[in-house]
């Protein structure tokens, strides 16, 4: 097995993609390098210029490598693809791993620093005033870290009838009587429309309504994938194959096509009575998509939360300070309950 | 001595024949700018000081003013027991007036000022009901002020007019008061009606809709809080992916299959309001009338 690393081509050193001058900036001599030149010095693609790790031993599903760096021992498991030395912090990225199976094609590689992922972090008190206090403080995030998720993208052309049931209800009276009247209709339409792209979290290990939360990502800044792009940041491989992930962009596709359909009814209720819409996939790729997360541990409750690292958009649940939201129920409700009284015996004296 | 015993017999008969005529005709005060002979919680101002001019000042003892002589002596003796038996059992007064010739714009006014200008009603309310035949309008008429406002809505009111009106048309007047009186009692034995707004108005409990009120505001405020906690959503539509150019509907057709139409009788409930207007005195009443 293959441990490749990104290293300096001035000095050497271990060296990391900076998301905000888009470059490779080396920490040690200062060196500042384009992709271009990242692939010239043999380092973005290059496999001869990395030594063969294989792993040592099997521990149930974790692997363990040996840093390049310093020589200590790095686990890592099945679909992790680029990981930090624990002893060192070098960017060790498992290329067979990358290798195994499909690799990506993609990538939007990070826009957002670790900075502005705290920033934003903290930023989530705002407007929340049932958040516990301290549940966002700088310890708490510090342990945020910046994953390239695996996602797949599909193109899929919906095409197909839909019938609809149609009625519409009017009603007026007259002095003694009043009158409904109820029209229904069958409404047939004919209906195609394109999706591209649509995302589907292809890590079983992230939560999929977490990674919908965070879209959308802007795809013009999709590149083709290098790993030179991992360095500095976990990644992930996919463990969830296509042909599953699908079922979810079709439910999407599926549910947007009938709604836009729907809309061209002017009935006052309609409901599908048949649908033979079909859904095709044109094409599937293979992406990784730049997030950062961070697990907050909150009475012994996990919370996870997830920032998009290209458009800034940050989600997760967060949770109630429960006393506090009891307490302000009952003020509000005393305090409202007393006022209204008041109102009321003002208007009613 | 027969001579005697003649002028006796006159004197009798004619103090009797007397008592007779005061009884069956109807005692009126006259009115003056210096006494105009009513209420203090009236204000006297130049819109309403012809309206208490006009208005005949009367005992308001007597319950009855037959000024349209409809009623016999027997039948008004009948109808004032029934009067003093309402007001007594229902804490309400109830005036009965017949009259001939309308000085004023309406049965409703006639019937307000008639109330309001003489000393009816019970409690500071002045509750109460006049009934009022106007032959010169054809046209009898229920005022209602205080609680009987409430007792009486619109829907009683016309629903006992209803009942009653044909008698005036076939000249009965005595048996049609006589009805009135009762169906009146009745309702007033019926308790006030239901979903009545005038009457629901004054009884809700403030301290209930403080609570409701307040607890369906706490709610919505706290839902907006804890939702703005929440902020993972599981995405179900795909239209940020729909390339909106290729969309491409086309419409195979639009058939109306069937078409039905039902009708179903309105009901009126006995419920509803009562609607007041004020008189001139400034008080407020309820009414309403039937031709007949």
């Amino acid at each position: 097995m293959e441990v490749l690393d990104n290293k300096c081509p001035s000095c050497g050193a271990k060296i990391t993609f900076n998301p905000k001058n888009q470059k490779w900036d080396c920490e040690y001599c200062g060196s500042k390098f384009t992709l271009e030149e990242m692939k010239k010095y043999n380092n973005a693609s290059s496999e001869k210029a990395n030594k063969k790790t294989t792993p040592k031993k099997k521990l149930d599903n974790l692997d363990i490598y040996t840093c390049k760096n310093c020589g200590a021992e790095v686990m890592a498991d099945e679909q992790t693809t680029a990981t930090f030395c624990v002893y060192c912090g070098s960017t060790t990225i498992l290329k067979d791993k990358i290798d195994g199976g499909i690799s990506p094609t993609k990538i939007i590689p990070f826009k957002k620093v670790k900075e502005d992922a705290i920033k934003a972090f903290k930023g989530l008190s705002k407007g929340r005033i049932l958040m516990p206090k301290f549940f966002n403080k700088e310890e708490n995030i510090e342990k945020i870290t910046g994953v390239y998720i695996p996602f797949w993208t599909y193109d899929i052309k919906a095409s197909g009838q839909i019938d609809f049931s149609a009625t519409d209800i009017k009603t007026w009276s007259d002095y003694n009587y009043r009158y409904t009247k109820t029209d229904k209709y069958l409404v047939k339409r004919d209906s195609s429309m394109y999706f591209s792209r649509i995302l589907v979290d292809g890590s079983s290990r992230f939560d999929d309504d977490l990674m919908d939360s965070i879209e959308p990502f802007d795809f013009n800044d999709l590149v083709d994938y290098n790993h030179a792009y991992l360095s500095g940041f976990l990644a992930e491989k996919y463990d969830v194959d296509s042909n599953t992930a699908i079922e979810r962009a079709n439910t999407r596709a599926m549910n947007t096509t009938i709604a836009m359909t729907e809309a061209t009814v002017v009935h006052q209720t309609k409901v599908v009575a048949s649908n033979s819409i079909a859904l095709t996939k044109i094409s599937d790729d293979y992406i990784l998509l730049p997030v950062w997360m961070v697990n907050i541990k909150y009475k012994d409750k996990i919370y996870t939360f997830a920032m998009n690292g290209q458009t800034g958009e940050i989600v997760g649940n967060i949770p109630l300070n429960v006393s506090k939201t009891i307490i302000m129920s009952i003020l509000l409700f005393i305090g409202i309950a007393l006022i209204t009284f008041l109102v009321l015996m003002v208007i009613g004296g | 001595m027969k001579r005697y015993l003649k002028i006796v017999f006159i004197i009798v008969i004619s103090f009797i024949f007397n008592i007779k005529l005061v009884s069956a005709s109807t005692n009126t005060n006259i009115r003056t700018d210096s006494n105009y002979l009513i209420n203090d919680w009236i204000e006297v101002n130049d819109s309403n000081r012809n309206n208490i001019l006009t208005t005949p000042a009367v005992d308001a003892k007597e319950k009855i003013y037959d000024f349209a002589d409809l009623y016999d002596d027997e039948e008004e003796k009948l109808l004032y027991n029934k009067v003093n038996s309402y007001i007594n059992s229902y804490n309400m007064d109830l005036v009965i007036v017949t009259i001939d010739k309308n000085n004023k714009a309406s049965p409703m006014e006639y019937a307000d000022d008639f109330y309001d200008y003489n000393d009816f009603g019970i409690s500071s309310n002045r509750d109460g009901v006049l009934f009022l035949i106007d032959m010169q309008t054809r046209e009898i008429y229920m005022s209602t002020t205080g609680t009987a406002i409430d007792m009486y809505n619109d829907y009683r009111i016309d629903e006992a007019l209803d009942k009653v009106y044909q008698y005036m048309t076939d000249q009965d007047y005595y048996e049609g008061t006589s009805d009135y009186i009762e169906i009146i009692g009745d309702y007033a034995e019926a308790g006030f009606p239901k979903n009545n707004s005038s009457y629901g108005k004054g009884s809700f409990n403030p301290v209930v809709v403080s609570i409701v009120f307040s607890a369906i505001v706490t709610a919505i405020i706290m839902g907006i809080l804890i939702s703005k906690n929440k902020l993972v959503r599981k995405a179900t539509t795909a239209e940020e992916y729909l390339n909106k150019e290729s969309v491409n509907i086309k419409s195979i057709s639009d058939v109306l299959i069937s078409s039905n139409t039902t009708r179903h009788k309105i009901e009126r409930s006995s419920g509803g309001g009562s609607s007041t207007h004020s008189g001139s005195s400034g008080g407020s009443h309820g009414g309403g009338g039937h031709g007949f």
